[in-house]
């Protein structure tokens, strides 16, 4: 059939639908003029138009949910990646899904991660060749590392990175009741590792506690660095027209995130700000649940967060500490970019200055902090010094009247 | 099938002559998102985290409500974004229904957890591969037919959306239809 016929076809069906049923067959036997395939044709249609049960009527939703969930959990046709032997599902995102695999050789066990369905659309296969570039380049302590790559026969994209056998630093904190100083350690490590991206100019623009996991020996392992970005020399997204367009775990997303502006190594000082926040209270600056994602945007975009000291069941400190703590957080997490952290290494700067009991570059002087900061900081040397200063007025006192007493005749 | 040779959407408005490369990356890279938030609500329906209504148009209609504030596809009518959803939906059930009868056929036997709607799955499958080949066939004959289908069956979209969709009347879209709907089911049933 050609679109001309099928014109015809289309014709003479409507005008044949329009028809009483008796009527049809002597109409058209008629308008078909002995083209008994033109007749077949349109005769088929008009029985089919009669059916009730058309595939075409049903709604796929039902199936499309049950598909495209239960695809994602199946283990992939090639179970053999290079040395590596797949073993279990570890997790999925939008783009990938990440397997548990062994070397046998070696006895060592990675995760490998391969773009699903890689022939769905070459800016997919873009950005997955991207992160694998991305880990390429970092070599730190605190970050997965990148082991292996390569492409499966039937064009799917892998690569093979340090299996973390960890929890999410959230929960590891919660289980092990950590104090705060071991929170503020892990947290501190974990931003070396985002600095150390930084500095090779990569934002990793995802961060969240699901992506922070913390093993049985405490040490801290950044991961996933699905949407993080090259970065120009200001420090600002290469890739500006693109920022956030992944679905990002709202409740971790800075503003400009949310509003889909550019994002910089502000973001991921922003995202650093939630999670320090919610390590020290055990909950988030703005709480998904029972929220639409909606509000929840709104929130992030408009409220201020209370501050950390006010909330309830948070750990035993002075208030000056608590003080500090509010202050860390929420300079972290101002809405605007540039009056967070102007940098990690910033950010870094005043967690050692917290822990070491030296005022914060991010507060705001008031002689009162700073004097009550020095003391606290210096007791000792303010207690003796205190006691000098006493004994030399007391004794200056005492000669200057023993003197005056003198040389007054009585 | 004509949407392997060319991953990107190419109904007539999307994928009109002259179209710069750069249109067409922007274009894959919509549907590329489109098609990652369709994955993300599946699962998040199947985990059960909350109920939404299982019907193509409320899981279309959610996911542009998710992906309308980005800038990308600010610019974008909720009208394109069906269209392009259609396509998203259309190639990832396809390819799904094609991959599990490949398994089916024992080329790599995989390792599927079959669920209770996997009897239901089996005739999809092959009514979804059939309909697929037969939209390709439509759209050699009337391209403004097949992509009103591909909207209305794959992205819930009504009449009226697809009418404004196409700039035709409501009444040209529901002669269309019918005689859409006749002929592809004429072919669903030839279909083994």
């Amino acid at each position: 059939m050609d679109s001309e016929r099928w014109e015809r076809v289309q014709e003479l069906f409507h005008e044949a639908a329009e028809r009483s049923p008796d009527a049809r067959r002597g109409f058209l036997e008629q308008a078909c003029g002995g083209d008994t395939s033109l007749l077949h044709d349109v005769l088929a249609l008009l029985d089919e138009d009669a059916s009730i049960d058309s595939f075409l009527d049903g709604d796929i939703g039902e199936i499309a949910v049950h598909m495209l969930a239960e695809s994602a959990a199946a283990l992939p046709n090639e179970q053999q990646f290079g040395p590596y032997r797949i073993e279990r599902v570890l997790g999925e995102g939008g783009m990938g899904v990440v397997y548990l695999a062994s070397r046998e050789d070696l006895g060592t066990q990675v995760a490998i991660k391969l773009l699903r369905d890689a022939w769905m659309s070459p800016a997919r296969r873009e950005r997955f060749m991207l992160e694998r570039r991305t880990l390429a380049q970092l070599n730190h302590p605190f970050i997965a590392r990148l082991y292996d790559a390569d492409t499966l026969p039937d064009g799917t994209p892998w690569f093979a990175m340090e299996y973390v056998e960890g929890v999410p630093v959230t929960e590891y904190c919660r289980v092990h009741a950590s104090a705060i100083a071991e929170k503020l350690r892990l947290f501190r490590a974990v931003c070396e590792a985002v600095q150390y991206a930084h500095s090779h100019a990569i934002s990793h623009r995802d961060l969240k506690p699901s992506n922070i996991l913390v093993k049985d020996d405490s040490s801290a392992t950044l991961l996933d660095f699905g949407i993080a970005r090259q970065l120009d020399t200001e420090g600002a997204s290469l890739d500006q027209t693109r920022t956030g367009l992944r679905l990002m775990t709202p409740a971790y997303a800075a503003p400009e995130q949310i509003r889909g502006e550019p994002a910089s190594i502000q973001t991921d000082v922003y995202s650093l700000g939630v999670i320090l926040y919610e390590l020290l209270t055990g909950r988030l600056p703005f709480d998904p649940a029972g929220h639409s994602s909606g509000e929840l945007e709104r929130m992030i975009l408009e409220r201020e967060p209370s501050k950390p000291s006010s909330l309830d069941g948070i750990g035993a400190l002075s208030r000056t500490s608590w003080g500090d703590l509010d202050v860390l957080c929420l300079t972290a997490m101002r809405k605007e970019p540039a009056r967070r952290y102007r940098s990690v290494e910033a950010l870094i700067r005043d967690l050692d200055h917290y822990v070491n009991g030296e005022p914060l570059e991010a507060r705001p002087d008031s002689i009162r902090y700073r004097t009550g900061k020095f003391v606290r900081r210096h007791a000792r040397a303010v207690i003796a010094a205190a006691a000098v200063l006493i004994t030399v007025v007391s004794l200056t006192v005492f000669f200057t009247v023993r003197l005056l007493l003198r040389e007054t005749p009585p | 099938m004509a949407f392997q040779d060319s991953a990107i959407p190419e109904d007539w408005e999307l994928d009109r002559p002259g179209r710069t490369p750069e249109e067409r990356e922007e274009l894959d890279y919509l549907f590329s998102l489109t098609y990652e938030e369709l994955r993300r609500l599946a699962s998040t329906v199947r985990r059960g985290d909350r109920s939404i209504t299982l019907n193509t148009t409320a899981l279309v209609n959610e996911a542009w409500l998710k992906l309308a504030k980005f800038p990308r596809f600010t610019s974008e009518s909720p009208l394109h974004f069906k269209r392009i959803a259609a396509r998203a939906m259309r190639q990832l059930l396809v390819e799904a229904a094609r991959r599990r009868n490949a398994g089916k056929r024992g080329e790599g036997a995989i390792s599927i957890s079959l669920s209770e709607a996997a009897s239901e799955i089996g005739t999809s499958d092959r009514k979804l591969l059939a309909l697929d080949s037969a939209l390709g066939e439509l759209a050699e004959l009337s391209p403004r037919q097949a992509t009103m289908v591909e909207a209305r069956f794959f992205a819930g979209m009504n009449m009226t959306e697809a009418a404004s969709l196409l700039n035709v009347s409501e009444a040209t879209m529901q002669r269309d239809w019918r005689a859409a709907r006749a002929w592809l089911g004429n072919r669903l049933r030839d279909s083994p």
